[in-house]
């Protein structure tokens, strides 16, 4: 009588692990499919991409050797395009910090006269004689790459 | 006769089903074993080939998962 119950007991440990195992298997199997269901719906191929989403992807280092670093009263002003960098360079101090203050620094030619000193049409002429002065040198520039290149 | 159901054919004999929760390597290889079809079925997956010609393939990643799901699974159970 007993070792009936206790075969008995076994079958029903049988019957119990074999669904269990069985329930277990399904159970994974439906959460990895809901898993990559739920993974669909946020993948995006990189050329659906559109360019903008695709510059947040990476950045560039910035180091202190690759721009053009100028001071003017107390402002810390990076140049990066190289032939800019280079014209501004050339010019006079003096000449150099208006351009800078204005175009860089965005202040008015009465605030730079103020800063400096100067009379606002004194800040005008130097300002546009400095435009000339650097429009020639980077002319100049490119004539001597077109020069060079052919 | 009684036809019985492909469950009832062929069930893991008892003393493994006690060694495997107990955490018995071998026991634990033969459920493996035992289970190996059931787990391909469940691990196969309809997809297209590059003509468009439909196939059934066996997705590997789930069939490893499945078969760590059922060992961390039968470590767990607990054999009244």
């Amino acid at each position: 009588m007993e070792r009936s119950s206790s075969n008995n007991k076994g079958k029903t440990v049988q019957h119990q692990f074999d669904s269990f195992c069985r329930k277990v298997l399904k159970g994974e199997a439906s959460n990895y499919r809901k898993a990559l269901a739920r993974r669909l719906q946020y993948e995006v191929t990189f050329s659906e991409l559109s360019e903008k989403e695709l510059n947040q992807l990476y950045a560039m280092d910035e180091y202190a050797t690759d721009y053009y670093l100028f001071q003017v009263m107390g402002y810390d002003v990076e140049v990066k395009d190289e032939l800019i960098g280079e014209a501004l360079e050339a010019l006079p101090e003096k000449k150099r910090n208006i351009i800078l203050l204005s175009y860089f620094v965005d202040m008015s030619d009465a605030e730079i006269g103020e800063l400096m000193n100067l009379v606002r049409t004194t800040i005008y002429r130097h300002r546009t004689s400095s435009l000339q002065q650097i429009k020639k040198y980077m002319e100049g520039k490119a004539d001597d790459k077109k020069k060079s290149e052919p | 006769m009684i036809r019985k159901s492909p469950s009832h054919k062929n069930m893991l004999p008892f003393p493994t089903i006690v060694a495997a929760s107990a955490g018995n390597i071998d026991a634990i290889n033969a459920v493996l074993k035992h289970y190996e079809g059931y787990i391909a079925v469940l691990s196969t997956r309809r997809g297209y080939d590059q003509n468009g010609i439909p196939l059934r393939y066996v997705d590997e990643e789930l069939r490893r998962r499945l078969e760590i799901k059922l060992i961390k699974k039968i470590l767990a159970f607990k054999v009244a």
